[in-house]
């Protein structure tokens, strides 16, 4: 890649991964939810992959450590979605219900459990796609 | 006069998608495609959907930043012929096909409610028991993660599955056996 390019990655980075995880730690208050704010974050994974190239960006997450993280946060909501089945709050007694009190209305710390689903959905798809792009990434047909 | 707007943009898309099928040359198919996506961001900003606006959006640009990427790893002519006679039988058979769902499709519409007058039954549910009890300031959010959230919980096992099907695809090992054989 040009070094244009490589410098204006190197401004760019910084805030929109500042913007995409402000979109999932916000999700509950502001539009967009952890989906959005994921996909914003992976974009700028798959960016460095583009421009720095694969080895160079596997030094910093490798894709082992991607896929842990991407099928820990999945297994946490699965996790908090058996709690939610014990009536901790209103005697619901469902799968996934959020067993967490409601807070102050439009404040950060409001909602449930809400913006923790949102900040697990957010990692997962962010480095589950990641991992799928590095991946993807390595296959060449042969010239 | 939204309605006019939405019209417009969905013949637009229309256009596009035509021909995005249709182009040899597969970096402006592409972009093609990329018309179509767009399209839709601005049909979705005229029904007012800013959550749906954003995830497309994203997507979209995904989906365009990584269809470059494999077409300039691989081939940029579109070689496939599909006029041939020997794909008279399949061709015939999907219009057939379409005709039918077209007409049942028609038929299921009458019993619809009309645009924009929606029927609330489950949602009115929804938008009174958001504030009480779960307090979350945007609605959709609230009603995706927790009145739908095992929705979201099969997006996440999703989003691994497809990694586990693009790792065994791309493997290294079974390749590298392969060529030794």
């Amino acid at each position: 890649m040009p070094r244009v390019i490589k410098i204006l990655t190197n401004y760019v980075i910084g805030p929109i991964i500042t913007f995409g995880v402000y979109v999932f730690v916000f999700g509950h208050l502001l539009p967009g939810e952890g989906f959005d704010g994921g996909m914003i974050v992976a974009s700028i994974f798959i960016l460095c992959i583009i421009v720095y190239g694969k080895e160079e960006m596997e030094k910093r997450i490798s894709i082992g450590n991607a896929v842990f993280i991407s099928v820990f946060s999945g297994i946490l909501i699965i996790i908090m979605g058996f709690v939610g089945m014990l009536g901790l709050r209103f005697e619901h007694k469902y799968y996934l219900d959020n067993f967490l009190s409601q807070g102050t209305f439009s404040h950060l710390f409001s909602g449930g459990t809400v913006p923790i689903f949102n900040i697990l959905v957010g990692l997962s798809i962010t480095f589950g796609f990641y991992a799928i792009f590095a991946y993807l990434s390595e296959y060449r047909t042969e010239a | 006069m939204f309605e006019i707007f939405i019209i417009l943009f969905s013949i637009f898309v229309l256009i596009a998608a035509i021909a995005a099928v249709e182009m040899k040359d597969l970096l402006s198919s592409i972009m093609a495609l990329s018309v179509v996506g767009f399209g839709l961001v601005i049909i979705f900003i005229f029904l007012a959907a800013p959550e749906v606006v954003s995830a497309q959006l994203v997507i979209e640009i995904l989906c365009f930043v990584s269809l470059v990427v494999v077409v300039n790893k691989t081939s940029k002519v579109d070689e496939t012929k599909l006029y041939s006679m020997r794909e008279i039988s399949p061709v015939s058979a999907g219009l057939f096909f379409a005709i039918i769902f077209i007409i049942f499709g028609l038929w299921g519409i009458q019993d619809l409610p009309k645009f924009g007058e929606p029927v609330m039954k489950v949602s009115s549910v929804y938008i009174q028991k958001v504030i009480a009890e779960i307090g979350a300031k945007n609605i959709v959010t609230a009603i995706l993660m927790d009145f739908r959230a095992f929705n979201t919980l099969i997006e996440v096992v999703l989003i691994i599955t497809l990694f586990v099907g693009v790792a065994t695809i791309l493997r290294k090992r079974g390749r590298k056996n392969a060529e030794s054989d």
